[in-house]
């Protein structure tokens, strides 16, 4: 069984809800058969949307956090839920497979022709296609004209797409979902100012070629949650404590707005604040080791983080190539700092084999790791059993000035 | 205007805007004048220049000296800012990145990029893993990081000049 085979279990596939009804409420959509254990204290209210962790939608992945969103064209109740979208406090904005969309989007054009995006990611995988607007409402918020990426390896054919944008997803198959919903520090995913052509990040396109773009910060793919008219300033993902052992699936909640509302407002003296620099990174020390550009990422699926002396890596050709296979659980302890200021806030966390994990068949772990040079990612397991408060770049909470994280 | 003016404009126009330079190179001098890139020729991993060819690139970070025998070169790529590492006889034995986009690896690794390739077409790719750790037995190409923030480094440690260790890159 390979690792990816492991992972395609329990999911619905690409289910996609279309209704004209969206002042009515929307319907919830439960993408997978899960347990959950939340307790009789789960917030409710418009600023909450019900989050899945487990393999979300063809070919989902261990540790895979979901939502679904709702869509509509701009200005009208012309609107369709997509579920399985992954949530993503690793990249800024929301982009959705264009097979999944029917609703009628409008393409942002500059000057030199229509405008298309290519996402990249640190894998050098890449999604590519048009830049739209839609209004997006998540929970019972609605953003009005925000740019999201209508994802599309073909578009305007896939002889134009630059050869900078290698091998671009072509189906939610492939990606793993339906789409990304980066709700992470940033309010758009180049440069608030102005994304300069030089970045590689946008295009404008004839039917056969494409060239680098700039793109204003109106024309940049958007964090939905920075256009709210309420309740902009950042989430708070919420989900439960995993045994080590694993699940096979849980639900919690992204609530948000940070102290915009008695569902979200905490004391800052009950949770940490750690600021984070330009570039959306805080400093991990972990066995002697600095890490400047460390970040918590909802989008990857385990610790990352240099091998310590003592801790097995996965065989190569095993299930889990790139994992940790310790025989016994280790455990570990790392000191979280801000980019900036002193406070300090010891992390404790356990690494377990992954080759018995993804044989176990179970679908979430808090204790999945793998090995990187340099940089330490927290990825979903961090999630788990915690409050983590995302703020935006750019604006404040009671918490702070953003971008940051606290919990 | 030549494509070298308006990379040398383009260059200026990123400084004064505060971003390439300033978000992706670490604390460096800021003594020698950026030169143009011409994409289609970027010095590449393993390739052998002269100082007068890379200079014609690069901007010049660090000297060789007695404790450290290899020069770090700095160049802007279209999204990203790359060092590359050259030992005194000129040889690239190791470059990397950071930026808000992943650079043109098919010019950045030159001879090595088909190696790489295979090995990449031959490994499947690993959903919810969010970085890249390629190794054959000629180059090692790894990549992390986040969006706005991407990071990476590729190498041939048979190149690597005496005491050089992989946690030299900076």
């Amino acid at each position: 069984m390979t690792f990816r085979r492991a992972f395609s279990i329990v999911v619905l596939a690409g289910i996609v809800v279309s209704y004209n009804a969206c002042s009515g409420g929307f319907s919830e959509i439960t993408p997978q058969s899960i347990s959950t254990n939340t307790g009789s204290d789960v917030p409710s209210g418009t600023n909450v949307m019900a989050v899945t962790v487990g393999a979300c939608g063809v070919n989902g992945y261990i540790n895979e956090p979901c939502v679904s969103v709702t869509i509509c064209q701009p200005g009208t109740n012309n609107c369709q839920t997509i579920p399985n979208i992954l949530l993503d406090t690793g990249s800024y904005g929301l982009r959705i497979f264009s097979s999944l969309v029917s609703v009628p989007l409008t393409q942002i054009s500059t000057a030199q022709g229509p405008l298309y995006t290519c996402a990249q990611f640190a894998d050098g995988s890449s999604d590519w296609g048009p830049v739209k607007t839609a209004d997006v409402v998540l929970g019972g918020l609605r953003a009005s004209n925000v740019p999201i990426e209508v994802i599309n390896s073909s578009a305007p054919s896939a002889a134009a797409i630059p050869s900078t944008c290698p091998s671009p997803d072509d189906s939610p198959a492939t990606a793993g979902f339906n789409g990304i919903l980066g709700v992470g520090l940033f309010d758009v995913d180049c440069n608030s100012s102005n994304c300069p052509a030089s970045a590689g990040l946008y295009f404008t396109c004839t039917s056969s070629s494409c060239s680098a773009s700039a793109a204003s910060a109106a024309q940049q793919i958007t964090n939905p949650v920075a256009l709210l008219p309420t309740d902009n300033n950042g989430v708070i993902l919420q989900l439960p404590s995993v045994a080590t052992g694993g699940s096979a699936g849980i639900s919690g909640q992204m609530v948000i707005g940070i102290g915009t509302r008695s569902n979200n407002t905490v004391s800052p003296s009950a949770v940490t604040y750690f600021p984070a620099d330009q570039n959306g990174d805080f400093i991990t020390m972990l066995n002697g080791q600095s890490m400047k550009s460390s970040f918590i990422d909802s989008g990857s699926n385990g610790f990352f983080f240099p091998q310590p002396t003592g801790l097995t890596a996965c065989a190569s050709n095993s299930n889990a190539n790139g994992f940790y296979c310790p025989a016994s659980t280790m455990n570990y302890s790392a000191t979280q700092q801000g980019a900036t200021g002193t406070t300090t806030k010891v992390i404790g966390f356990s690494i377990i084999n992954a080759t018995a994990f993804v044989n176990s068949g179970e679908s979430v772990s808090p204790a999945l790791g793998g090995t990187f040079t340099g940089v330490f990612d927290w990825g979903l397991p961090f999630f788990l059993g915690r409050n983590v408060y995302v703020g935006i770049d750019g604006k404040a909470s009671n918490l702070g000035s953003g971008p940051y994280w606290a919990y | 205007m030549k494509r070298a003016e308006k990379n040398l404009i383009l260059v200026a126009f990123l400084s004064i805007l505060g971003f390439g330079y300033q978000n992706c190179a670490q604390s460096v001098g800021q003594t020698a004048t950026l030169a143009s890139v011409a994409p289609a020729s970027i010095p590449a991993l393993g390739d052998k220049v002269t100082p007068q060819k890379m200079a014609t690139f690069a901007r010049k970070l660090k000297d060789a000296d007695s404790s450290k025998p290899y020069s770090i070169q700095e160049i802007v790529m279209s999204g990203s800012t790359v060092k590359e590492y050259v030992t005194q006889d000129g040889v690239i034995f190791a470059v990397t990145w950071r930026g808000l986009s992943n650079p043109d690896l098919s010019q950045l690794l030159g001879t090595y990029y088909s190696d790489y390739r295979a090995e990449k077409a031959r490994v499947p790719r690993k959903k919810g893993m969010r970085f890249e750790n390629t190794e054959t037995s000629q180059v090692v190409v790894r990549r992390a990081g986040h969006m706005r923030d991407l990071q990476g480094q590729a190498y041939d440690a048979r190149l690597f000049p005496a005491g050089f260790t992989v946690e030299d890159l900076q």
